[in-house]
C-alpha cells in the first residue's frame, strides 16, 4: 500500500486567526454585541464595586487622620470638665494597656497597683463582650432573658441567684449560645460584683479631680479656653489631679483648642460695628454711581449702626439675611477677603487675629464643616475587611453574577455555533482542523471579553466615582485611589476576559466536533 | 459495461485503458446509521474504481446512499466497514489532522448552497484553503487572482457572497476548490441551484478544469446536460452500485431525454 505524504496540517497564525475572528464579528455584530454586553455588565458591576469602596476607604482614611485632632480635643474638654461615668470608664479600661495615659490615670484616682489594675481591665473586656452580646440581642429573646435592664443593670440583676436561674432556663429553652460557657459569665458575675468597689474608688477620684480643677478656674469655666492656653503649670496642677495630657496630645489638643477659640472669635466678628471712617470709605468704593443721588442718605446711613454683616452682605452683592457663617468663612479664605476684613476692622480691634491667621481658621472651620456631615456615611461604607476591602457577602454576589455571565455567554455562543454549522463545516471541507475551530470561537469571545471588559471597566469607573462623589462630595475627588482604582480596572478587565473565554469552551468545542459532511445538508 | 470508453477522448490528452491510473478504489464499503432504535443501512457493500482525470456523474434518487457514498469518497466520514482508498491510502487509517490535510490539498468540494463564508470577499474565500495549507499572503493573493481570472469574476474579487448572484457565487466557490490544486473535484449538485444558463457556465468551466488540468471531478447531478459531459455515469440505488456505463452508451439515451426536465 502506498501512502502519500500525509503530512500534519499547518497552523494558522494568530494574526490571520484573529483576522478571520474579526471579520467574522463585524458580520454578526449582533451575536457579538450580546457577549460584549454580559461582560460589559459584569464589569462595570464589579468595577462599581470595587471604585466605590476603594474610594471610600481612602476617604475614611483621610477622615480618619483628619479628626482626631478634634477628638482628641474633644476628649480633654470632657475629661477635665464632666467627671466619667461607670461605662465610659469600663470602655476605657477594656482598651487601656498597661503603662499608658488612661491606666495612669486610673491607678491615680483609684490608688490602685498595676495587678489590681489589670484585673479591672480583664473584667472590664469581659463586660464589653456580654454586654454587646445582650446589645444585639432581638427584643423578642432579649426581654425573656434580662427583661428591661440596659447595659450595666443586666449584671446587677443577674446578681439574684434566683434570677440568674430562671435567665439559664431560659436560654435553654431560646437554644441561645452565649459567647463563652455559663459557667464564665457566672466567674464573671462574681468578679463583675467584686470589683465594683474599685470601679467606684476610681470614679470617686476621678470626680473629686474634675472639681479641683474647676475650683482653679473660679468665675466663668471654659475648658476650651484652658486647654488653648495649657502651659507647664497648668500641665502640673493637671498632673497632680491624677490627669496625664501627655507630650504627644498636648501641642496638638492645644492648637485645636486654640483654632476653635480663633474660629468662634472670628463669626462672633460678623456683628462686629465698624468705625465711621470705614464705613464712609467703603461707601465711596461701593457707590461711585450713586454717591451724586443727594447726602442726607449718607447721612442717615452714618447714623445706623453698621455691622461687618452689612459690609459682608454688600461686598458679596447679596441680601443681609441670607448672609451666614459659612459665606464669611469662605470670603476670609482667600487672601483677599482676610485683607478687607483686617482694613475694615482695623488691626486693633481684631484681638489678635491676624492677615494670616484669620485664613488658617476660616479654613480649618470649613474643613471642620465638610468632614462633620461626610463622616456618618463613610463609617458605613469603610468597614469592609478581606479582599480589595469586600466582605464575603459582596464577594458571593459577584461570583454569582458572574457565573450567570457564564451561563449567558455560552448559551449564546452556542446558538451562534448552531447559525454557524454549515459555514464550520465548510471551514472543515477546506482543510480546518479541529484545533483552528476551537480556537477560532475561543479567541472570537476573548476579544469580546476584552471589548466588553473595556466598556464595562470604563462605565463602573465611571458609576462608582458618581456614587462616590455623591456620598463624599469634594472629599472623594481629593482622595482619589489611582494606584488602587487602576489595579481594580486591571483586575475587572482580566476577570472579563477570563469569565468569555472560560464560557467559550464548550461551544467551542461542539464547534470543533462538528462533521465536515454537515456543509453537504441543505435544509 | 464497466470498460472504459477512451474513444470520447483524444488518445494523446490521456493514457490507454489499461493504464489509466484508479485514484479511488473502494472495497465492500458499507454504511450504517443509527437513529433510536432503527438501524438504517446507507451503503450495502459498494467495490469501484474511479480513475484519475476521469469526468464521473454519480446519479440515484434521494435516499439511495448517494450522499453517503459522496461523503466516503471525499473523506468526509468514516465507514462502518470497508476500506476507502484515495491515491492507495487508507482514509480510514488517518486521523483527524492528516485528513484536514486530505481535504485541503487533494480534494476540492463544490456544494449545491456553494457554502461561501459570507462574511469574506470573493478573493478571501478563495484563498482560505490556502492559509490552512499554509501559502504566504502574497503568493495566495496572486493564485486567488489566477483562479478567479480563470473562472471569470476577476473583477469582482472584492465582492461579498451576498453581493453576487448564485452563479458567480458558484464560479467562486469552484475557485475556491481549485485553489491547492486538488487533484479530485467532488461536486455536489453544482447546478442544482442555477437556471439553465448560468448552469451552462459552470458545466463549461468543471468541464475546462477536467480537460485542461485533468482534474478528476466526480459529479453528483440529476442536470442532463452535465452527464452528457461525462466520461462515465454511475447509478446508486439502494445502498448499491446498479449500473456504471460510458457516456457513449447513453449518449443514443441522452437524446431521448435531452428535451425532458427529468429522467
Amino acid at each position: 500500500m502506498k501512502t502519500i505524504e500525509v503530512k500534519d496540517q499547518v497552523r494558522l497564525p494568530l494574526s490571520r486567526c484573529v483576522e478571520l475572528v474579526l471579520s467574522s464579528m463585524r458580520y454578526r455584530l449582533f451575536r457579538a454585541s450580546i457577549t460584549v454586553t454580559i461582560i460589559s455588565l459584569a464589569g462595570a458591576f464589579l468595577m462599581t464595586i470595587l471604585g466605590e469602596g476603594l474610594i471610600a476607604r481612602q476617604v475614611a482614611g483621610y477622615i480618619e487622620a483628619h479628626t482626631a485632632p478634634r477628638k482628641a480635643l474633644s476628649f480633654w474638654v470632657t475629661r477635665i470638665s464632666v467627671p466619667m461615668t461607670s461605662p465610659q470608664l469600663v470602655r476605657e479600661l477594656a482598651k487601656a494597656q498597661a503603662g499608658d495615659d488612661r491606666w495612669q490615670e486610673f491607678a491615680a484616682w483609684g490608688r490602685l497597683s498595676d495587678a489590681q489594675l489589670s484585673q479591672l481591665a480583664d473584667i472590664a473586656r469581659r463586660q464589653v463582650i456580654y454586654e454587646a452580646y445582650f446589645e444585639n440581642l432581638g427584643e423578642g429573646q432579649r426581654r425573656p432573658l434580662v427583661g428591661r435592664a440596659q447595659g450595666e443593670e443586666i449584671f446587677t440583676s443577674l446578681q439574684d441567684p434566683a434570677r440568674f436561674v430562671t435567665f439559664k432556663e431560659v436560654l435553654r429553652t431560646l437554644l441561645r449560645q452565649l459567647p463563652t460557657p455559663v459557667a464564665e459569665l457566672e466567674a464573671f458575675l462574681r468578679d463583675w460584683q467584686a470589683a465594683g468597689e474599685l470601679r467606684r474608688t476610681i470614679l470617686e477620684g476621678n470626680a473629686r479631680s474634675v472639681e479641683g480643677v474647676r475650683k482653679t478656674y473660679p468665675g466663668d469655666f471654659d475648658p476650651q479656653r484652658i486647654l488653648a492656653e495649657v502651659d507647664d503649670n497648668l500641665l502640673k496642677t493637671l498632673g497632680t489631679m491624677g490627669f496625664r495630657l501627655s507630650g504627644r496630645d498636648l501641642p496638638v489638643v492645644r492648637d485645636q483648642a486654640q483654632l476653635s477659640l480663633d474660629a468662634k472669635r472670628l463669626a462672633g466678628l460678623l456683628n462686629e460695628p465698624v468705625s465711621d471712617t470705614a464705613v464712609a470709605v467703603q461707601k465711596n468704593a461701593g457707590n461711585n454711581k450713586e454717591s451724586t443721588d443727594d447726602s442726607s442718605a449718607a447721612g442717615s446711613r452714618q447714623a445706623t449702626k453698621v455691622l461687618v454683616k452689612n459690609l459682608l452682605a454688600r461686598r458679596l452683592d447679596v441680601d443681609i439675611a441670607s448672609v451666614t457663617v459659612q459665606m464669611f468663612y469662605q470670603e476670609m479664605e482667600s487672601a483677599a477677603g482676610s485683607a478687607w476684613l483686617v482694613e475694615q476692622i482695623g488691626k486693633g480691634r481684631l484681638g489678635g487675629l491676624t492677615d494670616n491667621r484669620i485664613r488658617q481658621v476660616a479654613q480649618y472651620a470649613l474643613d471642620q464643616g465638610k468632614l462633620e456631615t461626610v463622616s456618618v456615611s463613610v463609617s458605613q461604607v469603610a468597614e469592609g475587611e478581606g479582599f480589595m476591602g469586600l466582605n464575603p457577602r459582596t464577594l458571593a454576589l459577584i461570583a454569582v453574577s458572574f457565573f450567570v455571565c457564564i451561563v449567558g455567554i455560552a448559551n449564546a455562543m452556542l446558538m451562534s455555533v448552531t447559525e454557524r454549522f454549515r459555514e464550520i463545516a465548510t471551514m472543515k471541507c477546506l482543510g480546518a482542523t479541529d484545533g483552528f475551530i476551537m480556537i477560532n470561537f475561543i479567541l472570537e469571545s476573548i476579544m469580546q471579553g476584552i471589548a466588553g471588559g473595556v466598556i464595562g471597566v470604563v462605565l463602573g469607573f465611571l458609576l462608582g466615582t458618581l456614587r462616590a462623589w455623591g456620598s463624599y462630595g469634594w472629599m472623594a475627588m481629593a482622595n482619589y485611589p489611582v494606584a488602587n482604582l487602576t489595579q481594580a480596572a486591571a483586575l475587572a478587565l482580566g476577570i472579563g476576559v477570563i469569565i468569555s473565554a472560560l464560557a467559550a469552551v464548550y461551544p467551542a468545542y461542539v464547534a470543533a466536533r462538528l462533521a465536515p459532511m454537515e456543509a453537504m445538508r441543505i435544509e | 459495461m464497466n470498460q472504459i470508453q477512451a474513444q470520447a477522448h483524444p488518445p494523446a490528452a490521456r493514457p490507454d485503458d489499461g493504464e489509466r491510473r484508479v485514484i479511488i478504489r473502494t472495497r465492500n464499503l458499507r454504511k450504517s446509521y443509527r437513529m433510536g432504535q432503527v438501524i438504517t443501512e446507507a451503503l450495502r457493500g459498494i467495490d469501484v474504481e474511479l480513475y484519475g482525470e476521469e469526468f464521473l456523474c454519480v446519479m440515484g434518487p434521494s435516499g439511495s446512499g448517494k450522499s453517503t457514498f459522496f461523503n466516503m469518497v471525499g473523506g468526509l466520514d468514516s465507514p462502518t466497514s470497508g476500506r476507502v482508498f484515495i491515491d492507495d491510502v487508507d482514509v480510514a487509517q488517518l486521523s483527524a489532522v492528516e485528513l484536514a490535510f486530505l481535504r485541503c490539498r487533494k480534494i476540492g468540494y463544490i456544494f449545491q448552497t456553494y457554502n461561501l463564508v459570507q462574511y469574506l470577499t470573493a478573493l478571501e474565500n478563495v484563498t482560505v484553503p490556502m492559509a490552512f495549507a499554509g501559502v504566504s499572503g502574497d503568493e495566495a493573493r496572486e493564485r486567488g487572482m489566477a483562479l478567479l481570472d480563470l473562472v471569470g469574476l476577476k473583477e469582482r474579487w472584492f465582492h461579498k457572497p451576498i453581493e453576487m448572484s448564485g452563479g458567480q457565487q458558484q464560479r467562486t466557490a469552484i475557485a475556491r476548490s481549485m485553489s491547492n490544486n486538488p487533484a479530485i473535484l467532488l461536486c455536489d449538485e453544482p447546478t442544482g441551484n442555477l437556471d439553465l444558463r448560468t448552469g451552462a457556465e459552470i458545466h463549461a468551466i468543471l468541464k475546462g478544469l477536467n480537460k485542461e488540468r485533468g482534474v478528476t471531478i466526480i459529479c453528483a447531478t440529476h442536470d442532463h446536460r452535465l452527464i452528457s459531459m461525462a466520461d462515465r455515469i454511475m447509478w446508486i440505488r439502494d445502498g448499491q452500485v446498479e449500473r456504471i456505463v460510458n457516456r457513449s452508451e447513453v449518449t443514443v439515451e441522452t437524446g431521448a431525454i435531452e428535451g425532458q426536465e427529468n429522467e
